[in-house]
């Protein structure tokens, strides 16, 4: 049938693929086991617990009234309608001294007969050994760690009070015989609180019988609710159901206390009236009688200011007058001067007229020389020109005797005349024209008429005679007249040269005159002046004797009016005097007054208001441990998933190598006519029963394993006697759930898309992923570089992407875990380095036993030790820090030191963030860091905190210092005295050592204890060292963390090599055939591993710091801060342990590859 | 002594509880250089043999010596040497590494191996010069059989074996790579062994081992080989 067959198919199925199967069913019950289990963890711790507190019947609150209860108190109490129960105590903090001589600090408490559960008792004791107490005398003692080794049941211890305390105000008995040991609810943890005795802190819890305590009146009361049992502990439905009562249970406590109070409130408030009445009356008579006195100062220092403001003002007017003088006398001077100063200049203008006027009066005398010559000139120049003319005159003249004598010569007949009367005729005409020649002729020729030729060589000779004549008479006339010419030119500018001299002459002449004029005019004003300056100099001597007249004036008047005032301040000083003594008494008496006020408001101050009223919140045992759950709570919510998503990834992968390997099978089947879903079933059946065996192993080991580890880990700290671990459908659905619908919805996603596809497809071979170019091909210079294999490795990588991611995450978060892991003992061990080397940086401190009126001598104790090398008295208390909006509050240690300023030699107070230093103030405290935190407050926001005596004081934040371990508030003395009204006691000493070689610390510490006063002594040697082996449980977390990371490396890759090879398998066989060996065939396929487990590596470094710093932050407990930084050392083991895991997977992996048969896998096609 | 001697070689495959002998008491010699055909029925134990000669499988019972050395009793180690240095291998199937290119197909060959030839002096021996930068699965079967002969010639293998070479591929094709393998043999003194189904192919070797039932039925010695191109079938 095809069930049947179908049914053989699938087992046959699973049977052959054994491997295949397991790893998916071991994935997921790894990821269930891990998911189931963890989130099981939170709900099995608060059952546990809240089945111990609801069989206990733990208490929904405890109100502690510091005047005690009365029983109108009571009767209050169970009117309010929520409330159920009330159960009445007596507590008192004494010590216990065994038998061997311990003495310890004990909180005592009552136990009421019958307190069990029929009978509607509260905290019932959870007996673990012996019986409850039942006669006088007999007590129950609270287990921890506190209690004596040496007290067993029938042990008898003495009991005694601090000082001057009488026991039997307390107690019927001294003495009380063990008779069992017990656990409570309300003491969960080791912490068992804070008191006022001894060195503050209580060892341990002990009950007595309600009868065998003496007090007045209750002091406690522990109230459960009617609905309590109705609500898991720990539910918000819990905590908002408690609200209403806690409400109205402190409104009944003001009520109380101020009908307690009211009287002596009122007493104190009234006497704090009158002294401030008379105080006040004091001051205001001291003021009246000053007031007077600085009236009359006043009065004379008005007067005498009136007087120096006179005086400043007539002298200011006389100096004035008296510099008016003098700056006229300086004028007067300056007159003078500049009179003989003009004088001087006038008589050199003077001379200087009478020189120029003498030059002048010269240069006439010359100009006229010179005008007589020009004249003189002038007319030699005629003279000259008439000459000349003559000469002229004279030439023409024989020019004309020449040209008469060739006219004669030309009239001459060229023959001798004939005639004589032609030769008169021409001696006659001769005689015309040049008579001379004519008589010359006469005579020469005589009246012959043979004469002409005779006459006409003497006529040539004359005429040649005479031409040579009149030649040289003109060259003496052309000579003449050139020297004319240059003698008129001379002449034209003797003149010129005369006239223009003339011209500058006149010109001086008037300038002259002008300046003749101006010294004159000057002469007149120098005159002037000379007159005005004898003038002044008389003026001035007038005024030199008005002034001297005035100042004796004035200091007549002024000697007058200071003598008045002189008698006026004697009077006055006398005045002071008295007053001065007066006062001293009247300030005597206002201090007096003062202080009664101030001691008045220190009492109303510390008159208490309230009753205190702590939830279950309030117990320091019972919330840690719920923040402790809730902190698991929150891991997981995110480790867990992380194993779910490798495993949804292995299971994927898995699958869908499992459908393609039977891919000829499923396509036989589908040609064989079964349908689509009849073949899916079988791979989805497949995924299904290897998810749901797997789930149910997961949950059903995760639901006892992971509780079970975790709640014995943490009883160590909480002793809580139950440890449930029930079934929860819940978990164990949604993890079945989560793991089925994920393998399945696997299968189904690889199976449809085989399925899809035809039989004669899925009958062929499937095609191998074809070899394609990938991206990083593009980048040639980088690929080129690449060897051969190096290529092969990178297109392999990128061929697989699926097999990458899934390795890279597996990798990365074996990787985060193993960081994770480190990271958190990185923290914790913070805690120490930086606590005890860089903060509290003291060696010791030692308690003593101090009070108000009896202070300890430190130096006594400290100073003279040798190996002290220096030590601060301070004092601490053990206070409660809370702020108005919060409902938690805090245990903190208070600290002031007597010296401020040496403090940082043994607390080094400072910002964790920048180092600054943190100096303690008057203006307020400094608190630690986590503390701030918690209370969610910055510098400058107030805080309020209870001191052991229930006092509430508000202080302000000054300052936030890394701290890692409890929490302090460090104040100076004098803010610790503006805040409270009191002086501290210093209670404690912080010391440093020397660590000589001589030093032997368990001598050290018994020469310290003999001394009086010593209390106790706390060496931080041994703290950190003893701190340090407490904090050993966490190495339960790191190794948990360590091997689910191995785990989850191991199986992812293990899953992933293993895919890989088998879908490798011919190409792995092929290149064994070509004669790859063994270690080269190996590194073909783990390059690609290791590449991938170096990226997953990088991004778990990163995820791993994420994840460390979520988990601190969860982790971390109230009264602990966790460092917060993981160390490079952690880095690298964290890589290196990935490294390893990887290798051990490669080593375990080599061995299947040996194995590969080549033969085989060549075969055929598959 | 021959190159190639094969005595009383036995392989046998347990199933449960049936033996089944698929080599039984094989002898035959083959000398340097020859050109060997193995025929046979199917499960004649064709390729048992030649897995054997190849070092891939150790065999039952007898002795192969190549070149003058036992390999019947070489541990696995030295098997991978000798499969390295002296042995070419052409599948059936052509396995070739799909991420690899043709070029790198050969290149991972000849990588390993002491004298390599030129790698793209071999494919282009083959006629793939062109194709040297595909992937297989962009080439055709003939081409893909072709680049396993290149890988298988990189190497410079003393003996080259090829089961069924042309057995996915058609007539023309086939004897290309037929002829391809001939000339190797010729050119470079290469012994090459064939297995084939194809009685045809019979005529172009030197040797023709016949098998039946894991025994050697018939060993003839081809005096005059024929070229590739004159068979037909
Ligand atoms: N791994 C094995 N397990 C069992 N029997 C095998 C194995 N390998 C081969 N055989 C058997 O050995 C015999 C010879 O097989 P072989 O593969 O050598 O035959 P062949 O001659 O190559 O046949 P074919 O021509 O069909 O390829 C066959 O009967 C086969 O069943
Ligand atoms: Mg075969």
């Amino acid at each position: 049938m095809v069930k049947t067959s179908f049914n053989r198919d699938l087992i046959r199925s699973i049977i052959k693929s054994r491997s295949r199967f397991f790893s998916v069913m071991a994935i997921i019950f790894l990821g269930v086991c891990f998911f189931a289990g963890i989130n099981a963890t939170e709900p099995d711790m608060l059952l546990s617990a809240d089945k111990y507190y609801k069989e206990q019947r733990l208490s929904d609150f405890r109100i502690f009234s510091p005047l005690g209860f009365k029983d109108e108190d009571f009767a209050g109490l169970h009117n309010i309608s929520d409330v159920k129960t009330v159960q009445k105590g007596y507590y008192k903090d004494l010590f216990f001294t065994t038998p061997v001589g311990t003495t310890s600090i004990v909180k005592l408490m009552s136990l009421q007969p019958g307190n069990s559960a029929e009978k509607n008792g509260i905290n019932i004791p959870y007996l673990t050994e012996g019986r409850l107490p039942k006669a006088s005398g007999e007590v129950l003692l609270l287990r921890g760690n506190g209690v004596p080794q040496e007290l067993e049941i029938g042990s008898t211890v003495s009991v005694t009070l601090p000082n001057d305390e009488e026991i039997q105000d307390y107690l019927i008995t001294t003495e009380l015989t063990v008779v069992g040991f017990m656990k409570s609810p309300l003491y969960i943890t080791f912490e068992r609180g804070q008191t006022n005795i001894g060195d503050g802190s209580i060892a341990y819890i002990a009950y007595i019988l309600e009868d065998d305590f003496t007090l007045e009146s209750y002091n406690e009361a522990y109230v459960r609710l009617q609905d309590t049992d109705q609500y898991m502990s720990y539910s918000v439905q819990y905590n908002e159901m408690t609200l209403t009562a806690k409400n109205a249970i402190e409104a009944l406590g003001k009520k109380a206390m101020s009908r307690e109070t009211g009287a002596l409130r009122k007493e104190l408030e009234e006497g704090k009236d009158t002294f401030l009445e008379s105080k006040a009356e004091a001051e205001e008579e001291l003021a009246a009688a000053e007031e007077q006195l600085q009236q009359a100062e006043q009065a004379i220092v008005a007067g005498e200011a009136q007087l120096t403001e006179n005086e400043i003002r007539h002298s200011r007017e006389l100096e004035a007058g008296r510099k008016k003088i003098s700056r006229g006398k300086e004028e007067l001077a300056l007159g003078k001067l500049a009179y003989y100063d003009g004088y001087a200049l006038w008589l050199e203008g003077y001379s200087r007229y009478q020189d120029g006027r003498d030059e002048l009066h010269e240069a006439k005398v010359a100009l006229d020389e010179g005008r007589i010559k020009l004249e003189a000139g002038e007319y030699e120049l005629e003279a000259a020109r008439s000459q000349l003319e003559d000469s002229q005159n004279q030439l023409t003249l024989l020019d004309n005797i020449i040209l008469l004598l060739r006219e004669i010569e030309g009239t001459l007949p060229q023959a001798d005349p004939n005639l004589n009367e032609e030769y008169q005729e021409l001696l006659q005409t001769s005689r015309e024209i040049y008579p001379e020649f004519a008589d010359g002729l006469q005579s020469i020729v005589g009246v012959s008429h043979n004469y002409v030729t005779e006459l006409r060589t003497t006529l040539r000779f004359a005429i040649a005679e005479l031409e040579l004549m009149y030649d040289h008479g003109q060259l003496q006339y052309a000579e003449g007249q050139k020297q004319l010419i240059a003698g008129e030119k001379a002449l034209v500018e003797n003149r010129m040269l005369y006239e223009n001299g003339l011209l500058v002459y006149q010109a001086s002449m008037q300038e002259l005159a002008v300046a003749k004029d101006d010294i004159d005019k000057a002469k007149v004003e120098l005159d002037a002046a000379r007159v005005k300056i004898e003038e002044n100099v008389e003026q001035l001597e007038q005024a030199e004797q008005d002034i001297a007249a005035a100042e004796a004036k004035l200091a007549a008047s002024l000697d007058e009016g200071f003598q008045e005032l002189q008698v006026a301040r004697d009077k006055l000083d006398k005045g002071w005097a008295t007053f001065l003594e007066e006062k001293e008494d009247a300030l005597a008496k206002i201090d007096e007054a003062e202080e009664e006020i101030t001691e008045a408001e220190r009492q109303l101050l510390e008159l208490p208001t309230q009753w205190f009223v702590s939830t279950r919140d309030g117990n320091p045992g019972y919330s840690g441990y719920g923040d402790d759950v809730e902190r698991i709570g929150a891991v997981a919510k995110v480790f867990p998933l992380f194993f779910f998503l490798v495993a949804a990834l292995v299971c994927l992968t898995t699958m869908t190598r499992m459908i393609e390997e039977e891919r000829t099978q499923i396509g036989t089947m589908k040609a064989l006519g079964y349908g689509t879903w009849l073949i899916a079933s079988k791979y989805l059946l497949y995924a299904l029963v290897a998810s749901l065996v797997g789930s149910v192993l997961g949950f059903s080991l995760g639901f006892q394993l992971f509780p079970r580890t975790i709640m014995t880990i943490y009883g160590n700290m909480y002793a809580i006697p139950h440890l449930l671990t029930p079934f929860h459908l819940d978990y164990a659905l949604i993890s079945m759930a989560i793991a089925v619908l994920t393998t399945v919805v696997a299968a189904l996603a690889a199976t449809l898309t085989t399925l899809k596809s035809t039989p004669a497809q899925l009958m062929q071979p499937k095609a191998p992923l074809p070899g394609k170019r990938i991206l990083f091909e593009r980048v040639t210079f980088l690929w080129e570089r690449l060897s051969f294999i190096q290529k092969v490795t990178v297109r392999n990588l990128f061929r697989y992407k699926r097999r990458l991611f899934m390795t890279v995450i597996g990798i990365a978060g074996c990787c985060a875990l193993l960081l994770t892991g480190f990271g958190i003992r990185d923290s914790v061990n913070a805690i120490m380095e930086k606590q005890f080397n860089e903060i509290f940086i003291y060696d010791g401190m030692v308690m003593v036993d101090a009070t108000e009126d009896e202070p300890v001598d430190f130096e006594a104790i400290l100073g003279v030790e040798p190996h002290v090398t220096s030590y601060n008295a301070v004092m601490t208390e053990a206070v409660t820090v809370s702020t108005d909006e919060s409902v938690r509050n805090f245990k903190v240690n208070l600290l002031v030191p007597e010296h401020e300023r040496t403090l940082s030699d043994y607390f080094e107070l400072h910002q964790r963030i920048g180092g600054e230093h943190l100096p303690l103030t008057n203006e307020g405290a400094v608190i630690t860091e986590k503390l701030a935190r918690l209370l969610d407050v910055a510098v400058g926001d107030t805080l309020e905190y209870r001191d052991t005596e229930n006092r509430i004081y508000s202080i302000t934040i000054s300052g936030i210092a890394e701290n890692y371990l409890t929490h302090y508030v460090f104040m100076s003395n004098e803010y610790f005295g503006q805040l409270t009204f009191r002086d501290p006691v210093y209670n404690a000493g912080v010391f440093n050592l020397d660590y000589a070689s001589d030093y032997v610390e368990s001598q050290f510490r018994q020469t310290l204890m003999e001394k009086d006063g010593v209390i106790g002594i706390a060496l931080t040697r041994s703290y950190s060292q003893r701190f340090s082996d407490t904090l050993s449980s966490l190495d339960y977390v790191v190794l948990i963390l360590i091997l689910a990371a191995g785990a989850l490396a191991i199986v992812v890759l293990y899953n992933l090599t293993n895919i890989n090879i088998t879908e490798r398998m011919r190409e792995i066989a092929t290149i064994k055939v070509l004669g790859f060996r063994d270690r080269e065939v190996s590194s073909y396929v783990y390059r690609e591993n290791m590449i991938l487990s170096f990226i997953g590596t990088l991004f778990g470094l990163l995820l791993g710091s994420v994840l460390h710093r979520f988990v601190i932050e969860t982790m971390e407990v109230d009264n602990m801060m966790f460092g917060r930084e993981i160390s490079s050392i952690n880095y690298l083991i964290a890589v290196l342990m990935t490294l390893a895991f990887t290798m051990l997977v490669n080593f375990f992996m080599y061995y299947r590859l040996k194995k590969v048969d080549m033969v085989e896998s060549l075969k055929s096609v598959e | 002594m021959a190159f190639v001697q094969l005595k009383d070689v036995t392989k046998k495959y347990q199933m449960g509880e049936v033996t089944i002998t698929a080599v039984d008491g094989v002898d035959f010699a083959i000398e340097k250089g020859d050109f060997a055909v193995v025929v046979g029925a199917s499960g004649a134990g064709k390729t048992t043999v030649l897995n054997l000669l190849g070092g891939m499988d150790k065999l039952d019972g007898g002795s192969i010596e190549i070149d003058g050395r036992e390999i019947s009793h070489y541990s696995a180690k030295q098997l991978t040497e000798y499969r390295r240095f002296d042995i070419g291998f052409v599948f059936q199937f052509y396995n070739l590494i799909q991420t690899l290119t043709a070029k790198e197909n050969v290149e991972l060959a000849s990588q390993i191996s002491r004298s390599p030839l030129d790698v793209e002096g071999v494919l282009e021996m083959v006629g793939l010069k062109d194709r040297m930068n595909n992937f297989p699965s962009q080439l055709s079967g003939g081409e893909q059989q072709r680049v396993a002969i290149a890988r298988a010639l990189a190497k410079n293998p003393k003996l080259l074996l090829c089961d069924e070479p042309t057995g996915a591929l058609d007539y023309q094709t086939g004897k290309a790579i037929l002829q391809l393998l001939q000339d190797t043999s010729r050119e470079r003194n290469m012994t090459v062994i064939i297995i084939t189904h194809n009685t045809a192919i019979q005529a172009i070797a030197n040797k023709i081992i016949k098998m039946k039932n894991g025994k050697v039925a018939e060993f003839i010695i081809n005096e005059n080989p024929q070229p590739v191109e004159r068979i037909e079938w």
